[in-house]
């Protein structure tokens, strides 16, 4: 807890483009049960390597990365402590708004759970690329065995919406 | 309501409290709802947790009990446990997510 940070700036590239996705989709299967976590476990979080992760709850984080945007799966503990359990690639890039160190995409919530449809939808903030069909998020959804994976993206169902101030496209 | 601190900018809610995120303090304040609707700071200063550098977003557990800050500079996501009265107790975190992390949500 003994990190120092300078006062957060707010200036925000002109080139900056930000990406937001709304996304709907069909019902998922049902989610699976008692997936050993033990080997993507990091060492010192949560209460060890024989721990079993039966796909409760998770805490997702986006890494935001510059070359290569990813999720990182946070398996939650019955004591609230969190290991890592698994890192996915959305396949797009991350963000940084200008002269940032804490708030690179300048957003709350971009990274956003959808309980009713099992779905995460997170953004992928371009850097300095206008919104396009080849600039879209990404939707993730569990897998039978826990595993986080893309959703189908060819499925006709889904259909996932970018806006940027270049305006809004589908893909 | 201002709560004394820097860079207020994200707040979410667990436990029947409003936690703010501030970056400019690696702080969290916490507020309660009066029941006409007015926001009051838990405690003398509202500040009930010391965070990992620059607290940015933050996302609950699905029982309320814990809130997990994202520490956008440090790397880290923050453990909290959310009390009956609105402080938080420090369970620990995670580090070395990697400095710009920013995006959290739990299911």
């Amino acid at each position: 807890m003994a990190h120092t940070f300078a006062s957060k700036e707010k200036t925000v590239s002109n080139t900056l483009r930000k990406v937001f996705a709304v996304a709907a989709l069909a019902t998922l299967a049902t989610l699976g049960a008692a997936a050993a976590a033990a080997a993507e476990e990091r060492p010192g979080a949560g209460p060890g390597p024989n721990w079993q992760w039966a796909r409760g709850h998770a805490v997702f984080v986006q890494t935001n990365g510059l070359t290569g945007n990813a999720i990182d799966v946070l398996a939650e503990h019955p004591d609230g402590r969190l290991s890592l359990r698994q890192v996915v690639a959305t396949g797009g890039l991350g963000g940084q708004a200008a002269g940032s160190v804490a708030d690179t995409v300048a957003s709350q919530g971009s990274l956003a759970y959808d309980q009713g449809s099992g779905l995460l939808f997170a953004v992928n903030a371009m850097p300095t690329v206008t919104a396009g069909p080849g600039n879209v998020p990404f939707a993730f959804a569990f897998s039978p065995s826990g595993q986080l994976v893309a959703a189908e993206a060819a499925n006709s169902t889904l259909h996932t919406y970018a806006l940027g101030s270049g305006g809004a496209s589908r893909a | 309501m201002p709560d004394g601190q820097k860079a207020l900018c994200w707040i979410t809610p667990a436990g029947g409290y409003y936690y703010a995120a501030n970056a400019g303090n690696n702080s969290v304040s916490a507020y309660s709802v009066a029941s006409d609707g007015t926001p009051l700071l838990v405690g003398t200063t509202g500040v009930v947790a010391t965070t990992d550098g620059g607290p940015i977003d933050m996302a609950a557990s699905a029982d309320g009990s814990t809130l997990y800050v994202e520490a956008g500079a440090a790397g880290a996501v923050d453990e909290l446990h959310v009390n009956a009265d609105g402080s938080l107790s420090d369970l620990g975190s995670v580090a070395g997510l990697g400095t710009g992390i920013e995006g959290i949500a739990a299911d």
